[in-house]
């Protein structure tokens, strides 16, 4: 697990993530051995590439990059640019709770550390009739590449945050495709997995196996991503400028996404349970769940600036209901409300190479519930804060093609707030104490991206 | 590009360093530690009295720097505090805490820590609680006295619980056994299953089911297996879903009253699909090395080890049980979170006892006649001859996961053992043996550990007690290999029987006494009816008892004299497994044979409490009973001393005949009243008196009368066997014989008077006590009717008794005992010092020799003893300390020819005469003790009974005459001492025999006529022999004719 961090300079792109990964992998090294995984996912807790990140998602759904396949796939068709990005992201969470039945204040400190690569390319040849279609495909891995799943769902005595840690394998693939003079249309895909394991055995009551039998599978679960993006300008004056020029809507609607685990577990013991009807239990439970959401942009476009806004209404309310079917989460009875969470963004061209991203925005918690009975969750409104640059060159000694590097740096404010633990183990101690929840997280990323 | 990459390194590199701070610890605070076990536990009913209290912790107790004894608090209702000391037991982890006196009976109980205990890591332990209000809340069970209101819960007759109920913690399954809980013993005999109590489908169906009674318990057990051997087994069961109806109407008790009816409907809980679980009950180890054997952690006992706590038979050894349990569990998923999960095990499962060694008091160890070894128990088997029903459960104390699960288990269980003497002792039913314990898995072992407490009646005379550290294990590993639940095969066989085929056991059977057959298995009660008793006049019906492994039959009327009766056992009678019986089929008993008795008044033998007989010149005040009336002036006898009456006792009468039972009738010729005042009176002759409500038990020889209320302590009280002097009393109005004469009330005043005064006996009330009540009769005897004449004729010479004479009913078969005497029981030699002056028997000067036969007096009488414990607790060879009441015994008449100046030998036949045992001067400068003996061994090893017995010898029908004047005598009040030793035999009927002469010569001195005729006979050494024994080990009276 530890490996000396190293410089591999002037490697080809396809090693360029190594690189980083490795260095910004030196950094982690301190991190905290306690991992979780919680609800959300890349795309929307942070951002999938530097720009997003730095932009707080105000930009994503206007973004040429690849990220917005999952953002606004309709999108795609706006850049008939194919491109290759391949970034890291080191995400340094900083999670506090601070309470009467604890020493000291960190509660988490597991860093989210995803490796993505996108790829964006022009299918418009496909088809006989030339129709312009684009497709796009991102894949990110959290823990550097080697944590796929990235799964856990548990209870707990201390108190867990809703959002952050680890999240799971995050797998995009879409297409946008041009309807009329200046509208677009787009559709994505996410899967998540669902899995499931099944073990039967024969034991003694000092554990001893015998006659077992273990069955893994894991279906994929494929959700769904729709937007239609309208340049105003293109379509209202697609031959000269006008008042809309430069101005450009999109709405965006997602479907929910969640990975889920069940395991089934069927035991005979000898002399107290027949193997007529064996001791059976099961323990099915959810976990990054994304709810579903609805997106609305709004971008001006000038001649060295750009601006940016969007809001997101995104339905955490169904999670009350999903949390109903799950074994480990029913017993918390959280209640969740939907929230709108407002993006605001600017970019700036400051010279032919480099443009200067910022970007803000304010996320409610959409978890209503204070006390959540064992499952002990902590979420707070987050104030987004992003600044990030990027980098072209149209021309460089490696590539024959245009090289684009991006560095995008994004802070979380966790406004604090308070939440009673709730714990009904025996023996439990903290039942009833209240805690103070709060927190920041400083996320750094950088990318690379070639367009051909 | 390189800047790049070093603006990212840079910038993770301060990131990083920023997330230097450690994550936090939540702070452990010490959860408090808590009581996870507890016997007897929360709400438990029907505790023994003599139960030690057993706590067991989550964590060791801290004992030295803590007074546990100031700090839990046991109390009964009235606020009582019960003082105990304290033991710990596995490292301090469990306490015993045991009292220093026995609880109450029938008493409820409640503990709690008036501050909480700490552990040696500083931890506090707050006052336990399952149920209802905080602490521990216990009651015991009612005493077993006979004397209803001690041992009732309550003054209303009706069913107190039922375990399993729909409205309790346990609730009914498809395979329950039902145990049922009574406010009052109920009377055996209206306990009909069918018809008092039934067990009805929703069709109104008798369900098929074995119903046992005992005292206030009862259970209804049902079997629906085709094949006997199936029954408990998986697979019996009842119809889950379906209604069923336990009904409980016309049950009586003693006293005659009626039980308030009782109906619970249910629906039983489908178990299935059930597993039977493989369980050995482990061997400690003790009888190896009890140095290293294992022991409980409950109560620091050997595990399975079984002490029996007795008078009769001291502390035991422990003898070590082992066996094999197959629990069928329900299946454990259909009875979530913290619903018990149910389990039975089936009837007929045997668990087995080492053996132990017998011995009296724990001291002094019995014989076996047969091999003149010590007497050892052999394997002493416990039998369920009900299905066993127990549960599983969340400790109730503690929510803790480590806290060990509770597992409840009610039994039935027969006793019996390998060795005939001490199984006729020991052979009984306990009903409700109720088992508490935790559960946990150790090394893979689920391993129970369980408390239960057997009360054993031991020879009817005793309750004793037995906690026991149940100890048990299961193997999940190896199910599949364990043995199958043993096949019982073999049916009963006899062990012993009474009286048994010895002709001196034959001869001492009487009427009223049961015949009991004792087996090595429990048998099953439905197979009864095959049993049969016939006499001379055909089929006899008689009245039957089953209690363990011994069936006692007493025919309607009891056995009558004379008469020879078979009873026949076929093997249609089978034990709970369908084997039919094989050993003995057919069993005589002959009486012998009863010479008239209109010309002779009964006697009452014994009285309990008191002398049997009329006294006169009672000082009641002076706690002083008088001397009985007699004829001569006897005022210079000594008082006889107001007997005390312990609160739990039956006034006891045993007479000389069988009696009409219809003349005892109490409040008519059976008065039993307490004294309200004496009025100034200290006789007692104008007392004020208030009548003892209480129920009267008749016997042919026998009659009790058990109180309702107990006697209490320094109350007076008095009672009084009506009588009339007269040869041709009215029935109705005294108390008469069966051959129609009145009671015998003063001997004294001569036994050719018959009939007598009313014999009014004072005692006192007092607290109970642990000492044994052991009445004991003189049987056989020569003088069968009791009319103080042995009715055989003599030979022609007048030497001896002529056997084969037509009018001989007495014979006198004894045999010789190698000087020239016999060895003749209840009888004692009288010969003469100077055959000159005087001779006894027949009118030659070698007498001695010529009619030694002639020379005996024999004796009638009983005896009643007191088993009180050891003469030193530190020196077991000191022996047992018994207590003999002194009594009256009559003897038959004996001619003694005297030497008359001038008119030679005249013969004078000393008509019956009458012995009276003396009070003991215990140091107390008056005659106001019982008389003391022990038992101890000889120097051979086998026990002996040593008592010294002052006794008043009178001849009041003694009349000496010369030329038709009737002459005075000084055979009134004659002081001799008995010095009598002789052995204590154990039959293998369970009785008990003591032999007893006189270790010295006793001389009597004779004065006829005022110094006429003076001559001293004499009583030689072993001239006197006395022969006692015991009642029948089971107390199964004759019903009514």
């Amino acid at each position: 697990m530890n490996r000396s961090s190293h410089w591999s300079s002037h490697r080809s792109s396809h090693f360029a993530r190594q690189a980083l990964f490795s260095l910004i992998f030196a950094g982690a090294a301190g991190a905290s051995m306690q991992a979780h995984a919680g609800m959300g996912n890349l795309g929307s807790n942070y951002g999938i590439f530097p720009m997003d990140v730095a932009s707080a998602q105000s930009l994503s759904m206007f973004n040429d990059q690849v990220s917005t396949t999952y953002y606004n796939p309709a999108f795609l068709a706006k850049d008939p640019r194919g491109e290759l990005t391949a970034g890291a992201m080191h995400a340094e969470q900083k999670l506090q709770a601070k309470g009467a039945d604890r020493n000291g204040d960190i509660l988490s400190k597991t860093p989210s550390q995803h490796l993505v690569i996108g790829l964006k390319t022009d299918l418009s040849d496909l088809t006989r009739s030339g129709h312009p279609i684009y497709l796009g495909f991102i894949a990110g891995v959290d823990k550097f590449s080697r944590d796929l799943l990235a799964f856990k769902s548990e209870t707990s005595e201390s108190g867990q945050f809703l959002t952050y840690g680890r999240q799971p394998l995050f797998l995009i693939i879409g297409g946008g495709t041009k309807l009329w003079r200046g509208i677009d249309a787009g559709f994505a895909t996410r899967t998540t997995l669902h899995s499931q394991a099944e073990l039967t055995t024969r034991t003694d009551l000092a554990g001893n196996t015998q006659y077992e039998k273990l069955n893994v599978n894991a279906q994929p679960s494929i959700r769904s991503i729709a937007s239609v993006n309208v340049d105003i300008g293109a379509t209202l004056c697609p031959d000269n400028d006008c008042w809309a020029t430069g101005l450009e809507t999109a709405i965006s609607f997602r479907t929910s996404s969640t990975s889920k685990t069940t395991v089934n577990a069927n035991t005979v013991i000898p002399g107290l349970i027949p193997s007529s009807d064996p001791l059976n239990f099961t323990v099915s439970t959810l976990d990054s769940y994304q709810p579903s959401a609805y997106g609305l942009g709004i971008h001006y476009t000038m001649r060295h600036w750009r601006f940016g806004a969007s809001v997101e209404q995104q339905n955490w309310s169904d999670l009350s209901a999903a949390f109903k079917g799950d074994t480990i989460k029913d017993q918390a009875q959280a209640k969740f409300d939907d929230i709108l969470i407002p993006r605001l963004g600017a970019a700036h061209r400051i010279s032919e190479h480099f443009t200067l991203v910022a970007g803000l925005a304010y996320q409610k918690s959409p978890l209503k519930s204070t006390r959540t009975q064992d499952v002990n969750y902590f979420d707070n409104d987050k104030y987004i804060a992003g600044l990030g640059v990027s980098a072209e060159f149209k021309r460089t000694y490696l590539f024959a093609h245009p090289v684009r590097f991006d560095l995008g740096y994004q802070y979380q404010m966790l406004k604090s707030r308070d939440f009673t633990i709730s714990n009904t183990r025996p023996g439990n101690t903290n039942n009833g104490a209240v805690v103070e929840a709060s927190g920041d997280v400083q996320v750094i990323a950088g990318s690379m991206t070639l367009k051909f | 590009m390189t800047y790049k990459h070093l603006f990212a390194i840079s910038f993770a590199l301060v990131l990083s360093a920023c997330g230097g701070d450690k994550v936090q610890t939540m702070i452990q605070r010490t959860q408090p530690a808590s009581v996870v076990y507890s016997y007897p536990a929360d709400g438990q009913q029907e505790a023994s009295p003599s139960a030690k209290i057993v706590l067991r912790f989550s964590a060791p107790v801290d004992l030295a720097q803590q007074d546990l004894t100031s700090k839990i608090r046991l109390s009964d209702t009235g606020g009582n505090r019960v003082s105990f000391t304290v033991t710990g037991v596995d490292n301090n982890r469990s306490i015993v805490l045991s009292p220093t006196q026995a609880l109450a009976t029938a008493t409820d109980y409640n503990l709690v820590f008036e501050q909480p205990l700490l552990t040696t890591d500083q931890r506090s332990i707050p006052t336990p609680n399952a149920t209802g209000a905080d602490g521990i809340q216990f009651s015991t069970r009612a005493a077993k006295t006979h004397i209803e209101a001690l041992d009732s819960l309550a003054t209303t007759f009706k069913v107190e619980s039922t375990i399993p109920s729909p409205s309790g913690m346990f609730k009914p399954m498809d395979f329950s056994t039902f145990r049922l809980r009574t406010t009052q013993p109920v009377h055996p005999d209206s306990a009909i299953y069918g018809q008092t109590v039934s067990l009805r489908d929703s069709s109104g169906k008798l369900v098929p089911a074995t119903l046992l009674v005992s005292n206030r318990y009862l259970t209804v057990d049902p079997c629906l297996a085709a094949d006997k051997k199936d029954c408990g087994q998986p697979g019996d069961t009842l119809v889950a879903g379906q209604t069923y109806t336990l009904t409980v109407d016309g049950l009586t008790n003693y006293n005659g009253a009626t039980i308030e009816p009782f109906e619970e409907t249910f629906t039983p809980q489908d178990t299935g699909p059930t597993e039977v679980l493989y369980q050995r009950v482990t061997d400690s180890g003790l009888t190896v090395d009890p140095a290293t054997a294992k022991r409980s952690i409950l109560d620091g006992q050997y595990i399975n080890g079984v002490v029996l706590n007795s008078v009769l038979q001291g502390t035991t050894a422990p003898s070590q049980q082992t066996g094999d349990l197959y629990a069928e569990l329900a299946y454990a998923p259909s009875f979530p979170g913290d619903t018990p999960v149910p389990l039975r095990i089936p009837r007929n499962t045997v668990l087995s006892s080492s053996s132990l060694d017998v011995a009296i008091n724990g001291r002094v160890p019995i014989l076996n006649e047969a091999t003149g070894k010590v007497q050892k128990t052999g394997t002493i088997k416990v039998t369920m001859v009900s299905d066993a029903t127990g549960y599983l459960y969340p400790n109730p104390y503690s929510d803790a996961d480590d806290a060990p699960r509770h597992v409840k288990l009610f039994m039935d269980v027969a006793m019996n053992t390998a060795e005939a003497q001490p199984n006729a002792s020991l052979s009984q039913d306990l009903l409700r043996v109720e088992l508490t314990g935790i559960a946990f898995v150790r090394d893979g072992i689920l391993t129970i550990d369980a408390i239960g407490i057997v009360e054993p009646d031991l020879l009817g005379q005793e309750v004793t007690d037995s906690t026991i550290a149940f100890h048990i294990e299961a193997d999940a590993s190896n199910q599949a290999t364990a043995p199958g639940f043993p096949a019982d095969d073999t049916g009963p066989s006899l062990v012993s029987w009474m009286p048994g085929d010895d002709s001196a056991r034959q001869a001492s059977q009487r009427p009223g006494d049961p015949l009991i057959i004792n087996l090595d298995e429990p048998l099953d009660r439905d197979t009864l009816g095959a049993i049969t008793l016939v006499n001379s006049t055909g089929d006899v019906s008689f009245d039957m008892k089953l209690d363990g492994t011994s069936l006692a039959i007493n025919p309607r009327g009891g056995f009558r004299h004379g008469d020879t009766y078979t009873l026949t056992v076929p093997s249609t009678v089978t034990d709970l497994a369908g084997n039919g019986y094989t050993g003995q089929h057919t069993f005589s008993v002959t009486l012998p044979r009863l010479a008239d008795q209109s010309s002779a008044s009964p006697l009452a033998v014994t009285t309990y409490p008191g002398f049997p007989c009329v006294t006169v010149g009672r000082d009641l005040n002076s706690g002083l009973h008088g001397r009985c009336a007699g004829l001569a002036d006897n005022s210079s006898d000594e008082a006889m001393p107001l007997h005390s009456m312990p609160a739990d006792r039956a006034i006891t009468v045993v007479f000389s005949q069988s009696m009409d039972l219809n003349s005892i009738a109490l409040g008519k010729t059976v008065k039993v009243e307490k004294v309200i005042s004496l009025n100034g009176d200290t006789t007692g002759n104008s007392a004020t008196t208030e009548t003892v409500s209480g129920r009267l038990q008749k016997n042919n020889q026998r009659l009790r009368f058990f109180p309702d209320q107990p006697w209490q302590p320094d109350t007076l009280y008095r009672y009084t066997l009506v009588s009339a002097e007269t040869t041709t009393p009215d029935c109705t109005l005294v108390i008469c014989s069966a051959a129609g004469q009145a009671l015998e009330t003063n001997a004294l005043a001569g036994l050719s008077q018959r009939g007598g005064p009313d014999m009014v006996i004072y005692f006192k009330g007092a607290k109970t006590t642990r000492t044994v009540f052991n009445p004991l009769r003189n049987l056989p005897v020569q003088d069968v009717n009791a009319d103080q004449v042995v009715n055989c004729p003599q030979t022609s010479g007048g030497l001896a008794y002529d056997n084969g004479a037509a009018g001989c009913v007495e014979p006198f078969n004894h045999p010789a005992d190698g000087n020239g005497g016999f060895t003749a029981p209840q009888s004692t030699r009288i010969v003469s010092l100077d055959t000159a002056s005087a001779r006894v028997g027949c009118n030659r000067a070698d007498a001695q020799q010529a009619c030694p036969q002639l020379q005996y007096i024999f004796q009638t009488g009983g005896l009643n003893t007191e088993i009180i414990g050891p003469v030193d607790p530190n020196d077991p060879s000191a022996g047992v300390e018994v207590r003999l009441y002194p009594t009256l015994l009559t003897t038959s008449s004996v001619d003694v020819f005297a030497n008359a100046p001038l008119f030679g030998f005249q013969k004078t036949p000393t008509g019956p005469q009458v012995i009276r045992m003396r009070y003991e001067d215990d140091g107390s400068g008056s005659r106001d003790s019982f008389i003391k003996g022990v038992i101890k061994s000889n120097a051979q090893g086998a026990p002996v009974f040593k008592a010294s017995v002052d006794v008043y010898l009178d001849a009041p029908d003694l009349n000496p005459s010369l030329l038709g004047a009737n002459l005075t005598h000084n055979q009134h009040s004659v002081p001799l001492t008995l010095d009598l030793n002789g052995r204590v035999k154990f039959l293998d009927d369970g009785r008990t025999v003591i032999e007893q002469q006189n270790q010295t010569p006793q001389t009597i001195r004779v004065n006829v006529g005022n110094g006429t005729v003076v001559f001293d006979l004499k009583i030689p050494v072993n001239g006197a022999f006395l022969q006692f024994l015991s009642n029948p080990i089971k107390d199964l009276i004759a019903p009514p004719a």
